[in-house]
């Protein structure tokens, strides 16, 4: 018995150790990029109508074998709907990890950070999320299950309005991108705006497993997630609640880099409930036409 | 409805306290990360699966009431967070089981949740693995009955677990066997045992496809046949599913089937058996778009052996739902003591042989690939085994008691792994030889110590491992191990895992310590991958019942 | 929530209370033996003679253990104590049809019967194998015991003899 009491007392000292904490030290607040304001001023014109449009996001790696299928999948969506599918294809965990055979990295800090929270790649790849809805439990969703949810969330009322405004200086390197948020009918909840901008047409490798070899050295990569403009969960649009035809604009400016090619390259911006995460509406926009 | 359960138990509880009896047991895992250089394992990192909260925990307890024909349970779980490796769906705590089963005049009732298994479990398995964190139980109402002596009749409905929520799918099923010796007193005293059972599952899921007319309803039969003759065993279960488009076989409208074939003969000393089995197409879930080992109303044994050294399960086989046939020998045999090589006390000997195949998968027509959605997806010619390969072992072990003092296990294994198939990532056939040694040696009454040395060559993906462990038990209340890995053979980063781990065992608690590096996994199941990072942490485990 | 807490406190004090007292009776539940035949655990007897139940699986080297090590002295305790093994295997259909080899290669002497859906597991709050219970002449449990070391199966014996 004395042993026992013993060795439960060396237990408790040890769980004594479990709880953690860490200091951190400054500076305390998160420090955003340098944005550097030489953009004009862009007049937005008032819309008669805002469509309803759908986020689809596809989380993928170069690694993972059947993450082919999914973005067919999301291409066949985007063929069926149009413009009101916008798509994401974000490159996060550990098939996206950059090896000797797949040397190029796709990967985000804003990728990183979604991946993390939903946990897209803790359930293996390939899968996806449609508006983020059903968080905190069902977000995840098969590729298999993603036309079924999109025309769901194509049938539901726009609350929120996006228009997007780009403009790119070819001598300078920057990107200025305008965006104005209408609020169509009024909401109790806060609202956050999250910008980010996306490459298509890339051209390296990805394992296929229904190619022979897998590893395909041409593989196509599309809407690739390249840079978020704001933190990756948005910025808030200042209010706790809003009321209809609330205008809200804001002004996102940054450097093109050198691997990134502007002719394939989009901005997409979209509303969201920082709670339930779900997305209100979206918006896309080509950096050229 | 759950909050109204509870009450009942607890009023149940304090007042029938005194004549029923009350048991349960109790587990918590509790484990605290350390950030790893060299397994490159940090807050920085973000891929490396580092857990931002640094301490994670999971924990249960059962407990139940027994009275006479009556019985209830309930089951608290908490995931606060839940362990790495663990399926990311349990997170948050509650009341996870609860039930009550009684019996009267031959009729047994459970009514709120239950597991069950039809058979092999091929058509229908419902069963709880809580260290993998598995648990598939039914919600909704059993009821099993004999009306004969010899014949048992089971039937349930239900929707199935998923982690703190259930699917939309529902299962019924209904069961029958029949022991023929039993029920036909003609039959009681022949030596020749014969059973005979039969199973219909069904499960139903709305169809909200915009795309395909998908059967809502999906139904399976299964027939199964056990026969015995003294010393030989023979056994056979055959499954049937009806088309069930879903994401595991990619939504073809094939029907599936199951076959498992297995006979045995066993004597004192020695006992021989021989398993085949073919399965194609036999994904069943109670929604079709699940994967991983999420809401599976079946369960397609592996025939492969199960091994617990460590380095033996670096490449472990899952069976391939969609389609795969194989076959499973293996030879138990104790040579007698007093012979030559059985030496004073005896040698076991234990060989195992299991390979598994591709099935055959053709076209339906020449416009068609394999596999396409919306389609019938392939035709299989039964017999004819695939032309790839996935999984091939050979493995011998041999068990000697020198004196008093000394005993040995020496076992060796050669494997063929399919990296493709089974790790999502091209390394090709992984070819593999396993040595391990193990002795046991009692130094005096009650002190032992038993030391594991193994290893694993291979000249594909990561290289030959080395390991080596020593684990000192005090009987009957203390264990004291050190155990290392090492990836020696590695060319890219030659990384070891060192652990070291004490315990403490009193009656049914157990109390055991751990601090040190764990390898990475990669599980792949119906054509998802997912990768569990390597860690490094302090772990302690508490169990207990009563 | 808070309910259910409360309704599991009061269940876990009024257990405590109880757990001290009686020895449970090995509950009733249906196991198959080799042979492929339904038979219920209330059916377990030995004449008034202790009766010892071991979960093991073919996969458990420590179950193996403390079974080969009781079939060493497993004669001379039937003599002293007329004891007998009963050894239920958890073994699902993986490995069922190995279990009667397995058992029979190793030389076991002890009447196996498999619980392939670990029902019976499930009804004696078993976490992890091996673990042993001891019955007395009316089939209650009285002592129980987890996990193996060597030497173990000599408490095991101390306890049984207590029964005479």
């Amino acid at each position: 018995m004395k042993t026992f009491k013993l060795y439960s007392l060396l237990v408790v000292l040890v769980s004594i150790s479990f709880f953690s904490c860490a200091v951190i030290e400054e500076p305390f607040m998160v420090v955003q990029e340098e944005v550097s304001d030489s953009c004009e001023a862009f007049i937005f014109s008032p819309v008669e109508t805002y469509t309803k449009k759908v986020l689809l996001e596809d989380y993928t790696g170069q690694a993972c074998q059947n993450c082919p299928r999914a973005a067919e999948q999301a291409h066949e969506i985007q063929e069926q709907y149009g413009e009101q599918v916008v798509v994401i294809a974000v490159h996060a965990g550990y098939y996206a990890e950059p090896t000797s055979s797949y040397p190029n990295d796709f990967t985000t800090d804003t990728g990183d950070a979604w991946d993390t929270h939903f946990g897209n790649s803790s359930l293996g790849n390939p899968n996806g999320m449609v508006d983020r809805i059903n968080y905190p439990n069902f977000h995840v969703l098969q590729f298999s299950q993603w036309e079924e949810k999109v025309s769901l969330q194509l049938q539901t009322m726009p609350t929120v309005g996006i228009q997007l405004a780009v403009n790119y200086n070819p001598a300078s390197g920057l990107i200025c991108v305008d965006t104005q948020t209408e609020v169509l009918t009024s909401l109790e909840t806060n609202l956050h705006l999250t910008v980010v901008l996306i490459e298509s047409g890339i051209i390296s490798d990805q394992t296929d497993s229904s190619q022979d070899p897998q590893h395909v050295v041409d593989y196509e990569h599309n809407h690739v997630l390249r840079k978020g403009l704001t933190n990756p969960w948005g910025e808030s649009l200042g209010q706790e609640s809003y009321l209809q035809s609330e205008l809200f604009t804001q002004r996102y400016s940054i450097e093109k880099q050198a691997d990134w090619d502007i002719n394939n390259m989009a901005v997409i911006a979209f509303v969201s409930d920082p709670e339930t995460y779900e997305v209100l509406q979206v918006e896309e926009l080509h950096l050229t036409e | 409805m759950k909050n109204l359960l509870s009450i009942l138990l607890l009023c149940t509880g304090t007042i029938l306290a005194q004549s029923g009896q009350l048991s349960g047991n109790f587990q918590s895992d509790f484990q605290l990360y350390l950030e790893d250089e060299a397994l490159d394992f940090n807050l920085e990192n973000p891929s490396s699966g580092y857990p931002s909260e640094r301490f994670l925990s999971n924990g249960f307890a059962n407990i139940m009431y027994t009275k006479s024909n009556f019985s209830a349970g309930v089951r608290y779980e908490s995931y606060q967070n839940a362990l790495l490796g663990y399926p990311s769906g349990y997170k948050g705590e509650g009341i996870t089981y609860r039930y009550a089963q009684f019996s009267s005049n031959g009729l047994d009732v459970t009514v709120g949740n239950f597991y069950e298994q039809f058979g092999s479990g091929m058509i229908l398995r419902a069963y709880e693995e809580r260290n993998l964190g598995y648990d598939n139980a039914f919600d909704g109402i059993r009821l099993k009955y004999s009306p004969l002596k010899g014949v048992y009749l089971k039937s349930l409905v239900g929707r199935q677990r998923l982690f703190f929520d259930k699917g939309e799918g529902l299962v019924r099923g209904i069961d029958g066997e029949i022991s023929l010796n039993e029920a036909f007193v003609g039959l009681n005293e022949i030596k020749t045992q014969i059973l005979l059972g039969g199973s219909f599952v069904s499960k139903y899921q709305k169809d909200l496809n915009p795309a395909y007319n998908l059967p809502e309803n999906v139904g399976s039969w299964a027939s199964r046949m056990s026969i015995n003759h003294g010393r030989w065993n023979l056994n056979s279960e055959y499954v049937h599913k009806y088309n069930d488009p879903s994401f595991a076989n990619n939504y073809i409208y094939k029907t599936g089937n199951a076959l498992l074939m297995s006979g045995s003969y066993s004597k004192r000393g020695f006992g021989l058996s021989l398993a085949a089995k073919r399965i194609d197409n036999m994904d069943y879930r109670s929604e079709r778009d699940q994967n991983l080992q999420n809401l599976m109303i079946n369960y397609l044994p592996a025939l492969t052996k199960q091994h617990a050294y460590s380095l033996a399960t670096i490449y472990p086989y899952g069976t391939i739902t969609t389609g795969e046939m194989g076959l499973q020998a293996e030879l138990n045999y104790k040579v007698k003591k007093g012979t030559k090589l059985g030496g004073k006390y005896g040698m076991g000997v234990l060989a195992n042989f299991s390979n598994v195949y591709a099935i055959d998968k053709q076209q339906i027509n020449a416009s068609t690939p394999l596999d396409s959605t919306g389609t019938l997806g392939y035709t299989s010619d039964f017999f004819k085994v695939g032309d790839e390969k996935y999984f091939q072992e050979f493995s011998i072990e041999l068990s000697k008691k020198v004196n008093k003092k000394l005993k040995f296990i020496g076992t060796y294994i050669n494997t063929e792994y399919n990296s493709e198939v089974l790790l999502g990532k091209e390394y090709g056939m992984i070819y593999s030889d396993i040595f391990v040694l193990e002795t046991q040696y009692k130094i005096k009454s009650k002190h032992s110590i038993r030391t594991e040395i193994q290893h694993l060559s291979t000249k594909q993906h990561e290289g030959n491992w080395v390991m080596g462990l020593a684990e000192y038990t005090i009987s009957p209340h203390y264990f004291f191990a050190v155990q290392n890995l090492y990836n020696y053979g590695n060319t890219d980063k030659k990384l070891s895992y060192p652990t070291v781990s004490s315990g403490y065992n009193n009656g049914t608690s157990r109390f055991a310590l751990s601090y040190g590096k764990q390898r990475a996994g990669i599980f792949c199941v119906g054509g998802v991958c997912r990768n569990v990072p390597a860690s490094n942490g302090l772990s302690l485990s508490i169990t207990s019942s009563f | 929530m808070k309910n259910t807490l409360i309704a599991l406190a009061v269940l876990a004090s009024s257990l405590s209370a109880l757990a001290q007292e009686k020895s449970s009776i090995f509950p009733s539940v249906n196991v198959k033996s080799i042979e492929g035949k339904m038979v219920n655990t209330d059916t377990f007897e030995n004449d008034g003679n202790p009766i010892v139940v071991s979960f093991w699986a073919t996969w458990c080297k420590p179950c193996a253990k403390e079974l080969d090590a009781i079939t060493e002295v497993y004669d001379d305790w039937q003599d002293e104590t007329g004891v007998k093994v009963i050894a239920i295997s958890i073994d699902d259909a993986r490995n069922a049809i190995k279990v009667a080899p397995y058992a029979n290669g190793k030389d076991w002497p002890f009447e196996i019967y498999l619980d392939s859906n670990s029902d019976l597991k499930r009804a004696l709050n078993v976490n992890a194998i091996p673990h042993t219970f001891l019955l007395n002449s009316k089939n209650e449990i009285v002592w129980q015991h987890t996990s193996y070391f060597d030497g173990d199966e000599e408490e095991l014996f101390e306890e049984i003899q207590k029964l005479k």
